[in-house]
């Protein structure tokens, strides 16, 4: 840790990492064509790809040029719609304006600051003779792909289509879940070098200011040459860097940031990202899922409860597993002793070797399956089954019971809808099983309260992470542990800290009697 | 002087903390020690005991009253002076942290005794403290977040004494009071120690969020408390012969032996490594009072390095001085008569002269 | 600076955690299921101990070791040099005391280190051997199930049915300690096959001092209000018909479903008298003698009287011998305790003198399902 600060207080010293030689905050454009073209050639020299289209309009009979990086733009927008009304119309009409194109958005600005990122955003921009300023055209247009269902967060019930990596069109998605005028939003950039756009989404009198402060505070502060991924926003920002719990959830579901927005939690978009984090998260949300939603309550609180007990076991059981054999072994009742002592016999190594042996070769599968394409994929399953569940056993070096444990957990680690908690939950289990391979239950119990520990200290955007639990929060219980029919919660969760509590009223029909 | 307003208990967690600290290592043994005073009217005597704390409880909540916004030693500061307030703080940093330190070594020697006969009593304090450590550094909040978390994931251990139950010789109760008043007097005294630890009641009352419910809480936590002494007292009386008890050490651990499910046997293994929670939190609070003591005798703002250093003096206390649960048990015994003189003389001492320092200032006023 | 420090303390765990070394893992040990306390023929104290052998595959081999020692720990010692790992005493199912231990007055602080040691659990069944212990140790029938958990299941069966008590050790060392109260266990012997006989009862120091049958040993459960399921009973209501009658023509079974035992004490012309009221709920479930030799009023009647002569026998046994398995002394206790504490430490002379009237109430619940 020592070495990481000294590290990060050296970057801090060279704080002009990312500023170029030439500066241009100040500069202005001039009124000289031919000056601006050279200025633009100078700005963007050894930039094959940037086009500098030499024109005429036909309207004034003034020279200009249209500049744009022929990657970023839509060739057919600036085809149709500003060179052939540049190049061929003339209107009798409008004089006042000299720049005639059939597009919305279009700007004008005089700093080359602007002129520069807005061609790297994209944008085409016009440079007109005898004037000291240019317009841009919004003419954005790369290469993307169409709005997908969810691959990692997906879902029986719940909305199919998924965020992609172009954040004007997931801000539309999650727009299409709250059409309110309170939804507020708020943009940054990040990155010096990047220019990645954030855009905070909230609900205005819903969300506590003070959090709004926090998140827009640390954003802030981050100075970067570029972020590349929500994950990696999420790590400049999370309160306790060395926590294995994740406190920002990132999620690429439409329905489940917007859900979170109703219920006074804040979205952050990141542009290029397929992502977006909600914040502040607390423990509960990870083991949360739209299905829930999209069930009916007794069978979503039976799944919930599910995950709750499977969050334990994933950590625990083969923890648990060491402690009883390696000290224990009392509590066994004696049918169960005799078939672990049996299974038990051939295998020569302690029982934390074992353990860490196939717990490790569990998780390496595990990582080979996502990366390897499918159908490899399949092959490594195969392979792992019979390596695992039949040729280790038979060859004596694990036991039956050992096999058993390790499945459990495995499947009681991937019963947790979320990707980052469930990665966390897998490698809680290790120091468990250390511990517990040296003291026993008492180590166990030791490490849990380490963990509860760090779990009721921890913080997410300056909000208790581990409520409704602890700080011990009641009328939140409502849809912990049990997920309540949805007519019966009628306010927002405390958690969230929102500053307005009402969401509903009770207005269910009182069913059979009327 | 340390904003208490930043860092606030809830009533809930206030309870918990006062009930957390009262049910502690005590318990394990409490059946037995009121068996070898009163006989099985021993239960009698928890009640007697549970009325003095109450009323102990209420003074203090009383005193504090008089000056709402501090510790007890900022109390002290501001009526007498700076220096009897130094002089306070330095007394309750011994107090607290002898009391902390007794039950913290007497923890690790249960464990080791019972669970891990083979490892050094050092090393299982060494583990102990990390986790004390993590809770300790920080604010009252984690504190109160603990003790409420750590209450219920403990208290359904309770059911577990259903069990004995079911072979319960009601008949050892009978007859009341069977050997007159005296020894359930005598037994009384015990049961009032067991009760202690609702002092630490002066260094969480700045901190409560509603300060009007104070009374009411400390009243509920030491219900709470003697709910739990005589559940666990009257099982152990109808379970073992009145006398059979007293040959057993730790009768409320000895109950859970027997305790069989299809599943698991030998219940009292798991029961202590949860214990430990139920006794961290008698220890933590303490360790915190301590710390917040030492930081206010200082004058320091930040407490978190005491911690290191109470903890660093309690391995090296353990690391040079040989342990056994009688000298542990002897110690405590020694500090009783102290809590005695802190928790009723003082307070009641203290809450006449403010009284009579109020009225006269009223009258002086007039 | 701190940084450092912390990392330091880091460290310093580390290097102290990994120092530190478990226990034997599971396989390592050699797990006593049954441990037999004996006397040889010259007096000596001798030890068995049955252990499982885990072999190939799922199947569970035992062996059993006799040693010669002082102590129950001294025998470790001797047991260790015999087994595979390490003897460990954590899950002794079964405590077997040969009859010859018991007939030694002061043979219970042998005991001693099960409740010492908190490694011994305290629901070992102690079992008196009706013989010598060898011979249950040593029986193995291939078709039975492995001895320690046949042993276990025969006790807890029969406790189930309210036929033998389970005489833990944790029930033991409450009956031994009780003055109000003498000890009883479950008694087994072997002839051909191993079977349960009976209880044996001990005196309140532990000696042997009386043995009960399996229909005894039901009465004074249910005088101790220890019924667990339906209690079934066979008695004879009915003179019987003579000595060539090969079929027991007289003889009633019930089942109880409801057996309340009221237990009155009271104190009157220097010694204790007990009211003892067993109320029953029966169910008639085979009755070999036609309705009209008795009706039911009758049958009631015959069932009670017989019932009560039954328990009467039972008292005098054991007034006779000075023990009180029923746990008089416990009621005595409780409401006349002046009178008890000055006899509390003769208990067992003072419950023989005693006067005890027993009264039973038999409510016929139903016929089954034959219309006779």
């Amino acid at each position: 840790m020592l070495f990481f600060r000294k590290y990060h207080n050296k970057k801090k010293q060279q704080s002009s990492f990312h500023i170029q030689n030439n500066d241009l905050s100040e500069k202005l454009i001039s009124s000289q064509l031919l000056e601006n073209i050279a200025e633009i050639q100078n700005i963007f020299s050894e930039t094959p790809d940037l086009v500098v289209k030499n024109i005429v309009i036909k309207q004034t009979k003034c020279p200009a040029a249209l500049v744009y990086l022929s990657g970023l733009t839509d060739t057919k927008t600036i085809n149709n719609h500003v060179l052939n009304p540049l190049l061929f119309e003339v209107e009798k009409e409008q004089k006042d304006f000299d720049a005639q194109v059939s597009l919305g958005d279009v700007k004008e600005n005089n700093t080359w600051q602007k002129i520069e990122s807005a061609i790297l955003a994209g944008n085409s921009v016009l440079f007109i003779d005898k004037r000291n300023k240019a317009f841009i055209f919004n003419t954005q247009g790369w290469p993307q792909r169409g709005i997908e269902d969810t691959t990692i967060e997906s879902s029986l019930r719940g909305e199919h289509l998924g965020f992609t990596e172009t954040g004007s069109t997931n801000i539309a998605l999650i727009r299409r879940h709250i059409q309110n005028r309170e939804l507020k939003m708020k943009e940054i950039t990040v990155g010096a070098r990047g220019n990645l756009k954030l855009t905070i989404m909230y609900l205005a009198d819903v969300a506590k200011p003070e959090v709004l402060k926090e998140l827009v505070d640390r954003l802030n502060k981050i100075d970067v040459d570029s972020i590349l991924n929500a994950a990696s926003l999420a790590e400049y920002i999370e309160d306790n860097p060395y926590s294995p719990f994740p406190q920002l959830f990132i999620t690429e579901r439409p329905d489940f940031a917007a859900a979170e927005i109703l219920q006074g939690r804040i979205v952050t978009v990141v542009d290029r990202s397929p992502n977006v984090l909600i914040g502040p998260a607390t423990f509960e949300i990870f083991f949360k899922s739209m299905d829930d939603y999209g069930a009916r309550w007794l069978v979503a609180s039976f799944i919930r409860l599910m995950r709750y007990f499977g969050f334990f076991v994933a950590i625990f059981l083969p923890a648990t597993y060491i402690a009883v054999i390696a000290f224990h072994f009392e509590i066994i009742p004696l049918k169960l002793l005799l078939s672990i002592g049996a299974s038990r016999e051939r295998v020569p190594f302690p029982p934390f070797i074992e353990a860490i042996v196939m717990e490790i070769t569990l998780e390496m599968l595990r990582e080979a399956g996502i990366r390897l394409p499918a159908k490899i994929g399949q092959t490594v399953g195969i392979v792992g089954g019979i390596v695992i569940g039949q040729a280790a056993v038979e060859a004596g070096i694990v036991s039956n019971i050992m096999v058993i444990v390790v499945a459990l957990t495995a499947i009681a680690s991937f019963i947790i809808p979320n990707y980052d908690m469930g990665a966390a939950i897998r490698m809680l289990r290790f120091p468990m099983m250390i511990v517990a391979s040296f003291f026993g239950f008492v180590g166990l119990t030791v490490g849990l309260m380490t963990l509860i520990a760090h779990f009721i200290s921890l913080q997410s955007l300056g909000t208790p992470y581990g409520s409704p639990i602890a700080p011990l929060r009641f009328p939140d219980w409502k849809d912990l542990f049990i997920r309540f029919p949805e007519w019966s919660i009628l306010k927002r969760p405390e958690s969230t800290r929102a500053i307005q509590t009402l969401k509903a009223k009770s207005n269910r029909s009182e069913g059979d009697e009327h | 002087m340390i904003k208490y307003a930043k860092n606030q208990i809830t009533f809930m967690q206030y309870i918990f903390l006062i009930h957390g600290v009262q049910v502690g290592v005590g318990l394990l043994t409490l059946p037995r020690e009121l068996a070898e005073k009163a006989g099985t009217d021993g239960w009698i005597a928890l009640i007697l005991g549970w009325l003095f704390s109450t009323l102990g409880s209420l003074i203090i909540i009383q005193v504090m009253k008089k000056y709402p916004n501090g510790t007890i030693i900022d109390l002290l500061t501001h009526f007498f002076g700076k220096w009897v307030g130094k002089i306070a703080a330095f007394i309750f940093v011994l107090y607290f942290a002898f009391l902390g330190s007794i039950v913290f070594v007497r923890e690790g020697l249960f464990i080791q005794f019972w669970v891990l006969p083979q490892t050094n009593l050092f090393i299982l304090l060494l583990l102990l403290s990390i986790p004390s450590y993590l809770i300790v550094r920080n604010n009252i909040t984690i504190l109160g977040r603990y003790a409420e978390l750590v209450f219920f994931m403990t208290t359904w251990v309770l059911f577990f004494y259903s069990t004995p139950l079911k072979e319960a010789h009601w008949l050892h109760l009978l007859p009341f009071i069977k050997g007159g008043w005296e020894p359930i007097l005598a037994a009384a005294k015990t049961t009032t120690f067991s009760f202690l630890g609702f002092e630490i009641a002066f260094f969480l009352y700045p901190f409560l969020q509603k300060k009007q419910k104070a009374s009411i809480g400390i009243v509920i936590a030491n219900i709470l408390t003697l709910a739990v002494f005589l559940i666990v007292t009257i099982v152990a009386f109808t379970f073992y012969s009145p006398d059979e008890i007293t040959q057993y050490k730790e009768p409320t651990i000895n109950l859970l032996k027997i305790v069989e499910f299809r599943f698991l046997e030998r219940l009292e293994i798991v029961f202590l490594s949860l214990y430990i929670f139920v006794i961290s939190t008698t220890v933590l609070p303490l360790f915190f009072s301590t710390v917040l003591s030492a930081s206010q005798l200082f004058g320091k703002q930040d407490h978190s390095k005491y911690v290191v250093w109470l903890l660093l003096l309690n391995l090296v206390y353990v690391l040079l001085l040989p342990q056994s649960l009688g000298g542990n048990r002897q110690l405590q015994k020694e500090i009783e008569s102290i809590s005695l003189i802190l928790v009723y003389v003082f307070p009641i001492c203290l809450w006449v002269y403010l009284w009579l320092y109020t009225c006269l200032k009223r009258r002086v006023l007039k | 600076m701190k940084r450092w420090f912390h990392v330091t303390l880091l460290i310093f765990f580390i290097v102290i955690l990994s120092s530190c070394s478990g226990k034997a893992p599971l396989e390592d040990l050699t797990l006593a299921f049954i441990i037999g306390i004996d006397l040889d023929d010259e007096n000596n104290l001798v030890f068995y101990e049955l252990n499982p052998v885990f072999g190939e595959g799922t199947k569970v081999g035992i062996e059993t070791y006799k040693v010669k020692a002082k102590t129950i720990r001294d025998s470790r010692r001797l047991f260790d040099a015999l087994t595979t790992g390490e003897v460990t005493a954590g899950k002794i199912q079964v405590l077997l005391v040969g009859k010859r231990v018991l007939q030694h007055g002061d043979w219970f602080p042998i005991l001693d280190t099960v409740y010492r040691n908190p490694t011994f659990s305290m629901s070992t069944r102690v079992v008196t051997v009706d013989g010598p212990v060898s011979e249950v140790i040593s029986h193995h029938p291939t078709e039975k199930p492995q001895l320690s958990l046949h042993l276990k299941s025969l006790i807890d069966k029969n406790y189930d049915r309210t036929r033998a008590v389970k005489g833990t050790l944790q029930e033991l060392h409450r009956e031994i300690y009780e003055k109000g109260m003498t000890p009883f266990i479950s008694e087994v012997k072997r002839e051909k096959d191993l079977e349960l006989s009976g209880i044996s009862l001990l005196d309140n120091k532990g000696k042997y001092a009386q043995f009960l049958n399996v229909p005894e040993a039901t009465l004074l459960l249910m005088l101790q209000n220890k019924k667990r399921r339906e209690v079934t009973m066979t008695i004879p209501v009915l003179p019987n018909d003579g000595e060539k009658n090969i079929f027991h023509k007289n003889m009633i079974s019930f089942a109880a479903s409801k057996v309340k035992t009221k237990i009155k004490s009271g104190y009157k012309h220097n010694k204790f008298y007990f009211d003892i009221k067993v109320k029953m709920t029966i169910n008639i479930v085979e009755r070999l003698f036609p309705e009209e030799r008795l009706n039911k009023e009758q049958l009631t009647k015959e069932v009670e009287n017989e019932l009560k002569d039954e328990i009467n026998d039972l008292l005098k046994k054991i007034q006779k011998k000075k023990v009180d398995p029923i746990g008089l002394g416990l009621y005595a206790r409780a409401y006349q305790y002046p009178h008890y504490k000055k006899v509390e430490n003769n208990w067992g002379e003072a419950f023989a003198e005693s006067d005890v009237n027993v009264s039973v109430k038999i409510d016929i619940n139903s016929n089954g399902a034959v219309e006779q």
